[in-house]
């Protein structure tokens, strides 16, 4: 134990092992686990001290959420792994409710009822006090939520709903809730990605709680996509790296960017081929400026036709939004413009986007392009049946036509037209999303997470039919993908995102899995590795500073 | 009793069976046209599908031999179909709003609405019939207008939107006709009464109107793209919007329809019917009409809304109605035949639906 895992590319000291005291706190020894015969996460040793803030972090399918997801009993592990908590062994992959075990979860959504006030959402998880059976005693309630908060040196109105407060103190009414009934001295609370939905400007005020929760005895592990949030509140760090805990290290010994090297560690670059040049000579055919929204702030983009562009940055940094104002898909206001093929783009109106040329593919593929019990042919042509039909009647030989074109232009399995879509598996509704996009035959293709929820296999294919219509059609393309792997695989240009405006582009051979981590996790490296990237690298583009 | 099935067996609502176009798939595709043939129609004739069609079956079977001398007779058979015509109406107004995603609770109120205004219209107002009915059918769009503003612009929720609009119509009822009935020699005689009463061979005219409306409705879900987005509307409001579906306008049109065909079309109707303007009579076909819709939605098109299931689902809970009746059960178990039929519904297809899904 003790995890000293010197890894080669490290002179980081690691924990010293000196200062632990064994039969307290969490340890995790031989974590494993595999799905179907793949292994997403290897022997891993991890030990969280009481008082003790334990940064965990790791790129998508490093194993970090399913780490969290053994701990917390939603995944049972693979035989061979153990776990003590305060020198008790118990079993994982079961709830730590059911073995009265002090593990608690801040989630990432939180999980609170934002119609319903602090007084309530604190009791639906410790329950609420009672004057007699049946009837609550709400100024003792009132009291010891109250006091609950203070705790963390938190005072807000406790009686008024907290869809009206500020982000940072939902998270603490969270934690309050998550520690109800915590008797403060021992156990572990778990914050997954807790500022994932803050603003910079209150990430201090939730490291203040979290160092208040650690100094009464429990120890905290924080997941975070934001390395300078994880150095600035952790004690020591875990990093996992494909399934694999590359090590664990003192934080005031370690910065972002050493941090980020040891996430992506020595990665064989995707030799990308070059299978289309973008001809920058002709005017661009997308062309956005002063993009403005809930997160962006002030974003100018170009895509020429022909040209694959990423959007790259963590959760918050405006690379959820971008893909939806460029596609006029979004509810909330919006400033800037947006000009496709020169002609000028209504917002907040899909439709006025698909008639100019513009076709999406949103992030969150159940919720916002699967018609759920829509059989496949019906799914794919929903967008283009009205091309498909005089006077308001569909032509089914027409419709079945396009759908066989398009299925075994993209190749979906099984090629049954009459399938329920949702019946399939996500990789071939992705693929018909994608059809059902390009068989407007778009001049600009917006993606938004084109293979979440795809498997490896498939994910190949999807790229082959982005590629393909790319090199064929001369398409511009936007890819925002918090799978850095789409980026690599596809993106002639990255432009990667921080706090809601662009931080800096890559382009050609700097576009590598590296260098993307770097520039949308690290602080202080990213500087020196930025440069060392130049040296490799063609025509730098200046990179605008945060 | 072979008589009672003037809903027909819908066979135009079979899905097409899917056809292998491609040239390299044809010579597999010849073999297994006609096993995926077979199996369709076994598929199609499953419980799951018709479940209600046997229901149906087994209904007649039941009170037949329950009420030998008075149930199989011809007479049933028209007055199932005559008493049912309204419901009928009723629920077919439903099936597009609902197959879109939204609810009209005001459809009850606005046929009472409309049956006072045309009866005042005629009987007080004095003016011609085809003006009465042409007013009629106006403020039955107007209602939809309501309807749609406070749904679609006003963003309400249409299940409370139209509640509300529901007792600003009860308002108008009882300014219109307050607590007495309106009756005159002009509602029942004439033209005017001819509207839904006369017919063919005991049928009457209203029967037809209701066929009518569910080939229309038939014909614009199955073959149209209006169909296929107001489908797409109700399934995943989201991604039709996302798809360029004007979910809107849509949901604009639909709610006018709904207020035309209960307000205007079973509105006339059962003015002619009954013969009288009555503040009650609006009201209670509310229940049956979502009964219907909802019983309809789990029939044929699995989970869509559609005509011909609602039709189904009406004769079938119509046939019920009149069979105890017939057999002298007691008034309160038809109330209890439709909720139990409803709930097992329901239940079974939502059985099934979670047993396919694992």
């Amino acid at each position: 134990m003790g995890q000293v895992a010197v890894t080669p590319q490290s002179e980081i000291p690691a924990g010293d092992p000196a200062d632990r005291r064994p039969g307290s706190g969490l340890r995790l020894e031989n974590v494993s686990k595999s799905f179907s015969g793949r292994t997403v996460l290897r022997q891993v040793d991890i030990e969280v001290r009481p008082g003790e803030v334990h940064g965990l972090v790791g790129q998508n399918g490093s194993g970090k959420s399913t780490l969290i997801k053994v701990l917390a009993g939603y995944h049972t592990p693979d035989p061979g792994s153990r776990a003590w908590l305060d020198g008790k062994m118990f079993e994982l992959g079961t709830l730590p409710v059911e073995h009265g075990l002090d593990i608690r979860f801040v989630h990432q959504d939180l999980a609170l009822v934002l119609q319903l006030n602090a007084i309530d959402n604190v009791a639906l998880g410790g329950g609420y006090v009672k004057r007699r059976p049946g009837i609550i005693h709400w100024k003792q309630q009132a009291d010891l939520t109250r006091r609950a908060l203070a705790r963390f040196g938190v005072s807000i109105d406790v009686n008024i709903p907290l869809g009206r407060l500020a982000p940072v103190e939902r998270t603490a009414v969270a934690i309050v809730r998550a520690l109800a009934g915590w008797e403060g001295t021992s156990g572990i609370l778990v914050l997954d990605e807790p500022t994932a939905s803050l603003p910079a400007s209150e990430v201090d005020r939730l490291h203040k709680i979290v160092r208040e929760v650690s100094q009464h005895g429990a120890g905290v592990i924080y997941v975070s996509h934001r390395l300078d949030d994880i150095v600035a509140v952790a004690d020591r760090i875990s990093v996992l790296r494909d399934g694999d805990l590359v090590g664990t290290y003192r934080a005031d010994q370690i910065d972002s960017g050493q941090l980020a090297s040891l996430m992506v560690g020595h990665r064989v670059e995707q030799k990308r081929s070059d299978y289309f040049r973008p001809d920058q000579t002709s005017p661009p055919l997308l062309t956005a400026r002063g993009l403005t929204g809930r997160w962006l702030e002030d974003v100018d983009l170009s895509v020429w036709p022909g040209e694959i562009v990423g959007i790259a940055g963590v959760l918050g940094s405006g690379r959820e939004e971008l893909p939806y104002l460029l596609a006029s898909a979004h509810f909330a206001s919006s400033s800037g413009q947006t000009m496709i093929g020169g002609k000028v783009l209504p917002p907040q109106s899909p439709r006025a986007a698909q008639d100019l040329g513009v076709g999406f593919v949103p992030a969150d593929r159940l919720r916002e392009a699967v018609v759920a019990p829509f059989k496949m042919r019906e799914n794919l042509t929903i967008e283009r049946v009205d091309h498909l039909a005089t006077w308001g009647f569909v032509h089914p030989d027409e419709e079945r036509d396009l759908v066989d074109h398009w299925v075994s232009r993209v190749n979906v399995v099984p090629a049954d037209p009459e399938r329920p879509l949702p019946k399939f598996s996500g990789g071939n509704q992705q693929k018909v999303i994608l059809a059902r996009v390009l068989s407007l035959a778009p001049k600009v293709l917006i993606l938004a997470e084109p293979t979440a929820g795809v498997d490896i296999g498939a994910r190949e294919a999807v790229y082959d039919v982005i590629r393909t219509e790319v090199t064929e059609h001369r398409l511009a393309v936007v890819i925002a993908s918090s799978d850095i792997q789409d980026l690599t695989a596809l993106c002639h240009r990255v432009v990667v995102l921080r706090g809601g405006r662009i931080f800096c582009e890559l382009e050609g051979s700097r576009v590598t899995y590296a260098a993307i981590v770097h520039a949308t996790e690290g602080t202080v490296a990213e500087e020196s590795n930025v440069e060392e990237t130049h040296h490799d690298g063609d025509h730098p583009r200046p990179a605008a500073g945060p | 009793m072979t008589g009672i099935t003037p809903g027909r067996p819908p066979a135009p609502d079979l899905p097409p069976a899917p056809q292998t176009r491609n040239m390299d798939r044809l010579d597999t595709g010849r073999v297994g046209i006609g096993r995926a043939g077979l199996r369709q129609r076994l598929a199609w004739m499953s419980f799951k599908n018709i479940g209600a069609i046997y229901v149906w079956l087994l209904l007649i079977v039941v009170f037949s031999v329950w009420a030998p001398d008075t149930f199989p007779q011809y007479a049933t058979v028209t007055e199932v179909l005559n008493e049912d015509a309204i419901t009928g109406l009723m629920a077919l107004a439903l099936v597009l709003p609902l197959a879109a995603g939204v609810f009209d609770l005001s459809i009850g109120y606005n046929l009472g609405f409309c049956n006072v205004l045309c009866a005042w219209l005629l009987v007080s107002g004095g003016i011609s019939v085809p003006l009465a009915i042409v007013i009629t059918i106006a403020a039955a769009l107007l209602v939809g207008v309501m309807n749609a503003v406070v749904v679609v612009i006003a963003k309400i929720d249409s299940f409370i939107g139209t509640l509300a609009t529901g007792f600003l119509l009860l308002a108008g009822i009882t300014i219109v006709a307050g607590s007495t009935e309106i009756v005159g020699s002009k509602l029942s005689s004439g033209f005017f009464e001819e509207i839904a009463n006369s017919g063919i061979a005991g049928i009457d005219y209203s029967v037809i109107y209701m066929v009518v409306v569910a080939v229309i409705i038939w014909i614009v879900l199955e073959f149209t793209v209006a169909g296929r987005w107001l489908y797409a509307t109700g399934f995943n409001p989201d991604a039709a919007r996302l798809a360029g579906i004007p979910v809107r306008r849509l949901r604009f049109i639909v709610l006018l329809v709904s207020a035309l065909v209960a307000g205007g079309i079973a509105g006339i109707t059962v003015t002619s019917g009954i013969a009288s303007g009555t503040s009650t009579v609006g009201p209670p076909y509310l229940l049956n009409a979502f009964a219907a819709a909802f019983l309809g939605a789990t029939q044929l098109k699995q989970g869509r809304f559609n005509a011909w299931g609602t039709l189904i689902a009406v004769l079938m809970l119509g046939t019920g109605t009149a069979g105890l009746g017939l057999a002298g059960a007691p008034d309160w178990a038809s109330s209890v035949f439709t909720g139990v039929v409803l709930l097992l519904a329901l239940a079974v297809t939502r059985a099934e639906r979670s047993g396919s899904l694992g």
